[in-house]
């Protein structure tokens, strides 16, 4: 087997084993958007790792892209076909553009996706809301990808890979046509069947992606419970060992696939110039220690639960008062639904007063930096930070820690994790911590800030390695390879 | 209450529970001994009151100082003493920090999958602590070699650890009458260790449904990486071997059909319906606790009458929220959300002469439990998680003739109670239809279902339950 796999590998891996498929991705974010500015219609890239992750596959076998256009000049940029060739400058596959009303967008992606499917997969502080409005919304855009789909494949035979939980129906929608084989990666956490038996749309959503050959989720653990909740909400015949599934006469593999970042990009950029420069502006403050943490704000990130264990930290050992600073990059999401909201006032109420507790002249322990940071800004903190402190109480994978690791040159940082990440399987030379336990995520913060260099170092060399090694690229081949399996 | 279970117990036993079977309160200058109700402290009774021994309980009562002896023991019932009740004393501060706090803020939230509502808080846990640490030394000075100690409940586990610690060779059965969740829920406590080291010093472990237990195991072996025999229900842990297993507990139902032929209570039932004048009537009872699902179940009402119309007017629902760990935050909010629930749907579908909604906040006796039960063609009983319930029994063993139950499938009981009409209590489209459904079903099935429901209640009753935890206990 190889050691570091590339994006040429994948692009070969496609080209010889898909061959005589269309190569479709179906997922709800699209890879690039259209929007207006000031000096005409500008195209953007989304962040997110996933997209970018798959683009470069995407333009070695010119597939074909379906996905909710989100863009505000995104109809502009179509054809008649709702089809736009991108990347723009250079085309290379198709996009093909879904439409929503807004009404649509708030059933099926703020209402079933976040509020009901979002809450129920993670074992966090949210109930789901099982509005009968949302779920008939959920069906409905389901359908509309759906018709997008076969409206582009007609008799071809094709290869369809859907992404994620905002389409958990689809698979099952194109089960009958003919020609079609499709695979599912789910990125959310799978969570214990009882847990997910409560939704009262449990057989249907199981049904929907039983249409798929192959389905994929991070880890061992949420396969395990996937399994366990078509054994016994279905009733299927399930092999745990293997992952294989028996319904309806045919036959459906389940199996962990645990996805990754760019690290050779995420490395290269972090290197650069313009990155040391911001590196020296956020070391002028010739604070001893820095810490840095980036999310979402989302429930699931505990967020409110590392600002508490920062100041228990800072109460329990005042001598790193006035000697160590915070940076947490809170990037606004969601927030049309009002618990995203709440949370978003609380976060900024809970720094105010950890801050005003604690801060003396110009030091203040905790900054918040709200928004989307530059990318130079943020590779900046990663590289120089001494502490990055990722807290979720519960998330599928979390690809900020692996950022971390990747952007973290010269091996100097510690990782502080938690427990109920999904990377926290993988990325075993982090300090875990159990983030509801604000005891010992504040020992942890100290013993991390005291760790001796030799130690940090070698910590980070095996972080380096394991997320080089299971490089996203990886992801993409095994998964693809898996895929051909079934085809 | 005997039979069957005397020659297996030949045995003194100690109970240990948090809540005593009988307080002794002060009401104006005068000490009155009141029974507790619920459910686990009457079945209770009744077979210590057949077979003696000590029951070891949190004395609660404004009185119950001034009632027990030197050694902090009292004869119960007062009237006819046949068993010792001896009282372990908590500070204020252990029953906000250890009861309210750790008990019902932490453990009972966690057990119930209700991550939201679980609140840590470091005094918590150390009240816990002491207060099991208080009610090891009380079993410790009971003891006698060869006694039987059975704990009771999500209150008390550290308590075998403790015992154990003390006495190594201790007889100890721990049954758990809560669900036990799944690890990917239970794993975020972060005094999860001591918790299962605390109940793993226990000779055999019950839980309602072989769900829990398998949650239990998992547990157990993520935690320890200890070897566990699902099959043979048994967990091996320091050489040491703990039986592990699923006893659904029962009702008395023998006593609750004989109470159901009362006169007074019939006539008290015919009063009710008289009253009511309407064709139909639904009947709820529950604590006011977040996991009954009450909300759920007010809107699922409200969406009845909206989808049918034709049933205004002619329906009542009598909803029964008993009062319960009025000083927790959580259960306040949930109080002043039923309340403005059922506030908002009676405003909307009320008429001059008709409410669709009787809501009664408050205890109300037992014989007016049973006289409800009664007065209704059908129970609806819908917690979004119960480790078994059981007014779902009560109100089955209670009917002679033609009543519904719709359950939770949600509930410990739906396991055992498969002919009760079975709906999601998140699905407020289901359980308006299954209420409806319920209303018309036709007296032969009505008939049929109840026969069989109660055939069940009758032959896994409380009785079966003792022996069947015995049974296995001392085998």
């Amino acid at each position: 087997m190889k050691k570091y796999y590339s994006s040429a590998d994948v692009q070969k891996l496609i080209k010889s084993e898909l061959k005589d498929f269309k190569f479709v991705v179906v997922s709800n974010r699209e890879p690039y958007i259209h929007m207006h500015s000031p000096d005409g219609i500008k195209c953007k890239l989304p962040t997110g790792g996933l997209t970018a992750a798959l683009d470069p596959a995407m333009q070695a076998c010119g597939g074909l892209w379906i996905a909710g256009g989100s863009g505000d000049a995104d109809r502009q940029t179509v054809d008649e076909n709702n089809r736009v060739q991108v990347p723009p400058k250079k085309p290379k596959y198709t996009l093909r553009r879904v439409w929503m009303s807004k009404e649509e967008v708030d059933r099926y992606y703020f209402g079933f996706s976040n509020q009901a499917l979002w809450p129920l997969c993670h074992n966090v502080f949210q109930k789901p809301s099982f509005k009968k409005e949302f779920w008939d919304g959920y069906k409905h855009s389901n359908g509309l990808f759906v018709d997008a789909l076969i409206d582009e494949i007609k008799d071809e035979k094709a290869f369809v890979w859907f992404q994620d939980y905002h389409l958990a129906l689809a698979p099952g929608m194109v089960r009958d046509s003919v020609g079609i084989k499709s695979a599912h990666f789910w990125h959310i956490p799978w969570p214990p069947w009882e847990k997910f038996a409560l939704c009262p749309w449990a057989d249907e959503i199981l049904e929907g992606l039983l249409g798929n050959d192959l389905i994929g989720f991070h880890l061992k653990s949420y396969c395990v419970n996937f399994l366990e909740s078509i054994e016994k909400i279905l009733d299927a015949d399930v092999d745990q060992g293997s992952g294989l599934v028996k319904y309806g006469g045919r036959k459906i593999m389940v199996k962990p696939f645990p996805i990754s970042v760019d690290f050779g990009t995420i490395d290269r950029f972090a290197k650069r110039k313009k990155v040391e420069k911001e590196i020296k502006k956020v070391r002028s403050a010739s604070y001893k220690f820095i810490g840095v943490g980036v999310d979402r704000v989302d429930y699931t990130k505990g967020i409110p639960e590392r600002f508490l264990a920062i100041e228990r930290f800072l109460e329990k050992y005042p001598g790193y008062q006035n000697n160590f600073v915070f940076y947490e990059a809170g990037a606004p999401s969601r927030t049309m639904i009002p618990t995203y909201k709440k949370l978003d006032r609380d976060i900024k109420k809970l720094v105010e007063s950890i801050n005003w507790k604690y801060q003396r002249g110009y030091w203040k322990p905790i900054r918040y930096l709200e928004g989307k940071l530059e990318y130079e800004k943020l590779l900046a903190l990663y590289r120089t930070s001494d502490v990055c402190i990722i807290s979720p109480l519960h998330d599928g994978m979390n690809l900020v820690a692996k950022e971390f690791v990747a952007a973290n040159v010269e091996n100097t940082g510690v990782l502080i994790l938690s427990k109920f990440a999904g990377a926290g399987e993988e990325l075993k030379d982090a300090v875990l911590v159990n983030p509801y336990d604000v005891e010992e995520f504040a020992d942890a913060i100290k013993h991390a800030l005291d760790m001796p260099n030799e130690e940090k170092e070698n910590r980070m060399k095996n972080l380096r390695l394991a997320v080089k090694r299971n490089n996203v690229y990886r992801w993409i081949r095994d998964f693809i390879s898996e895929a051909v399996k079934v085809l | 209450m005997k039979d069957g279970i005397e020659n297996l117990l030949d045995k003194r036993l100690i109970v240990v529970s948090n809540r005593e079977p009988y307080i002794h309160k002060k009401i104006r200058g005068e000490i009155k001994c009141e029974r507790a109700i619920g459910g686990l402290t009457s079945s209770l009774d009744a077979m210590m009151q057949s077979f003696n021994g000590i029951w070891i309980a949190w004395g609660s009562g404004s009185g119950d100082k001034e009632m027990s002896d030197s050694e902090n023991r009292v004869l119960v019932p007062d009237d006819n003493p046949r068993y010792t009740l001896r009282r372990v004393w908590l500070s204020e501060n252990e029953v906000s920090n250890h009861y309210y706090g750790f008990s019902n803020s932490v453990l009972w939230p966690l057990f119930h999958n209700f991550l939201d509502k679980v609140k840590l808080k470091r005094s918590y846990w150390n009240a816990y602590r002491r207060a099991n640490r208080k009610f090891a030394l009380s079993v410790l000075d009971e003891l006698n070699p060869g006694d039987l100690i059975w704990i009771h409940d999500y209150h008390l586990c550290l308590l075998p650890h403790l015992i154990r610690n003390e006495n190594e060779d201790s007889e100890i059965g721990f049954f758990l009458h809560t669900p036990w969740p799944p690890w990917e829920i239970f794993r975020t406590l972060p005094m999860r260790r001591e918790i299962l080291e605390g109940l793993l010093d226990s000779n055999i472990l019950g839980f309602h449904t072989k769900n829990y237990v398998e949650n239990f195991m998992q547990c157990v072996k993520e935690e320890f990486n200890c070897p566990v025999y699902m099959g043979k229900g048994m967990a091996e842990i320091n050489g040491r071997k703990i039986r592990i297993g699923d006893f659904p507990i029962g009702i008395d139902a023998k006593e609750f059909s004989s109470i159901s032929s009362f006169k007074r209570i019939n006539q008290r039932a015919k009063i009710v319906r008289r009253r009511l004048n309407v064709r139909y009537v639904v009947f709820s009872i529950d604590r006011l606790d977040y996991t009954k699902g009450i909300p759920e179940r007010l809107k699922a009402i409200e969406r009845f009458f909206e989808k049918y119309p034709k049933f205004r007017k002619r329906v009542v629902f009598i909803q029964v929220a008993n009062p319960s760990r009025t000083k927790v935050e959580e259960y306040k909010e949930m109080k002043r959300y039923v309340d403005e629930l059922v506030g908002r749907i009676n405003g909307r579908f009320r008429d001059f002469d008709w409410a669709p909604i009787h809501y009664l906040y408050r205890n109300i006796s037992r014989e007016e439990v049973i006289a409800y039960y009664l007065a209704s063609d059908v129970a609806l009983v819908t917690p979004l998680v119960d480790g078994m319930n059981l007014i779902s029994k009560e109100f089955v063993s209670t009917k002679e003739k033609s009543g519904v139950l719709i359950l939770s499938e949600f509930a410990g009981a739906a396991g055992q109670l498969n002919d009760a009409i079975l709906a999601n209590p998140y699905d407020f489209d289901e359980v308006a239809g299954v209420i409806k459904r319920a209303l018309e079903m036709s007296n032969r099935e009505k008939n049929r279902r109840l026969k069989v429901l109660k055939e069940n209640v009758r032959n896994y009753d409380i009785c079966w339950w003792l022996k069947k935890f015995f049974e296995e206990w001392i085998r």
